[in-house]
């Protein structure tokens, strides 16, 4: 009867206030909001800043699984060589991003490719910083695998037990230097069109199965709309593909072999 | 177990007369004195004597405590150097060497990704590469040039 007064006796906001609390709580508590934030999350009803938490936080966040919960101490000095892993990765979502928004202007046909970047240049808002980013991203991708690559082997951390991603990070970089060659022929100007006929006569020197390694980059005899059409699914769809398999045996194998390698 | 040394023992003893307020009782006959040479372990005085480098025979510093901290093999010292390996072949990690990833780890990462992400829009707006002429086969990139041309003779 008491409290029956009180509440009365509450002002409005007061009583929208202790409204939203009881809420809060209800939907905190229920099986939709728990099942969606684990244990850990700050979402959840009662955080509290423990390493108990924190840990929670790793293994129970998908994105956070790309670490570990603890990383060696070393591993976050600031180097010259810090995060080149990390950003070469970085670089690769930048491109993906970056690649999208292009796609939406972008036909892969003979008659449509060139005018079609034409226009990306001159009629769509932010299309020429947006392409110039995805040009001068893939050769800092390129750069910064190929620096990745040399700390690891001249710090020798390709050594065991971490030979096995050593192979894994080879194939990456071929696959990285796939991605940045099959994207030169898509402008389908006078660069593209002599760099590729470069490249495809060089792959025709293959020994034993040289022509028939030319005429399936190339799709026929020279290059022509076959070969822009079946270097643009190469480099939007399949080797993007691939590389993302790669990439998930590299990260999982980084954890499996015992982090970062350690300073010599 | 570790074996105490005589000159620590004894100074031990003393402290505890002292507290007790009477008077150091005097070591055994059978405990060795300072001056007798046994307080120098066995192993030592041999390594000492076959090296020609006369042992210590008096003063209570000539007792060498054993080493704490040893190599993983039971050296303790590196060879070639003066540092005691187990100040530095650490065979066991310690609490300290290992940070949580939130905040230290990833917050070097998203300021890595935040100056990529600015280096790469800056150097974008600045630097603009357009598409060359539409393609054709009938006309190279570039206008070719005779070999002399790179060489400064006028022919070409």
């Amino acid at each position: 009867m008491a409290n029956a007064i009180e509440k009365s006796k509450q002002s409005l906001p007061d009583k929208l206030r202790q409204g939203a609390t009881v809420a809060s709580d209800w939907m905190q508590d229920s099986q939709f909001w728990t099942s969606i934030f684990r244990p850990g999350s700050i979402f959840r009803k009662g955080y509290t800043d423990s390493p108990r938490n924190r840990s929670y936080v790793v293994m129970n966040s998908v994105l956070y699984h790309l670490h570990p919960v603890k990383v060696k101490r070393h591993a976050v000095k600031v180097s010259y060589t810090l995060c080149l892993g990390g950003l070469s990765f970085f670089l690769f979502i930048l491109l993906t991003v970056t690649g999208i928004f292009l796609m939406f202007f972008y036909r892969p046909t003979a008659a449509a490719a060139w005018s079609d970047i034409e226009s990306l240049h001159t009629q769509v808002s932010f299309g020429l910083l947006v392409r110039n980013m995805h040009r001068w991203t893939a050769h800092l991708m390129v750069l910064s695998v190929f620096l990745h690559m040399a700390r690891v082997f001249y710090h020798g951390a390709y050594k065991a037990p971490r030979e096995f991603n050593w192979v894994v990070g080879v194939m990456l970089l071929k696959l990285t230097l796939l991605l940045s060659f099959t994207g030169y022929l898509l402008p389908w100007d006078q660069l593209s069109l002599w760099a590729v006929t470069v490249g495809t006569n060089m792959m025709g020197f293959t020994p034993v199965f040289g022509d028939q390694v030319r005429f399936v980059l190339l799709g026929g005899k020279q290059i022509g709309a076959e070969t822009l059409l079946r270097w643009y699914v190469l480099h939007v769809l399949m080797l993007p593909f691939v590389l993302v398999i790669f990439l998930a045996i590299h990260f999982w194998r980084v954890r499996k072999d015992g982090g970062i390698s350690g300073p010599l | 177990m570790t074996e105490i040394p005589e000159h620590l023992l004894k100074r031990s003893q003393e402290a505890k007369a002292n507290a007790e307020g009477g008077t150091a009782p005097v070591p055994e006959s059978g405990g060795a004195s300072d001056d007798d040479g046994e307080t120098i372990p066995r192993s030592l005085l041999e390594q000492s004597q076959q090296g020609g480098v006369a042992a210590p025979t008096s003063g209570g510093v000539a007792t060498i405590a054993p080493p704490a901290m040893a190599g993983p093999s039971g050296n303790t010292h590196r060879l070639l150097t003066v540092v005691k390996s187990g100040s530095i072949q650490d065979v066991k990690a310690n609490p300290g060497d290992k940070v949580h990833v939130w905040p230290h780890l990833l917050a070097a990462e998203f300021t890595a990704a935040l100056f990529i992400t600015a280096f790469s829009i800056v150097f974008s707006v600045f630097i603009t590469r357009r598409c060359l002429s539409w393609r054709t086969t009938t006309r190279p990139p570039i206008r070719p040039k005779r070999p002399g041309t790179f060489l400064g003779s006028k022919n070409y």
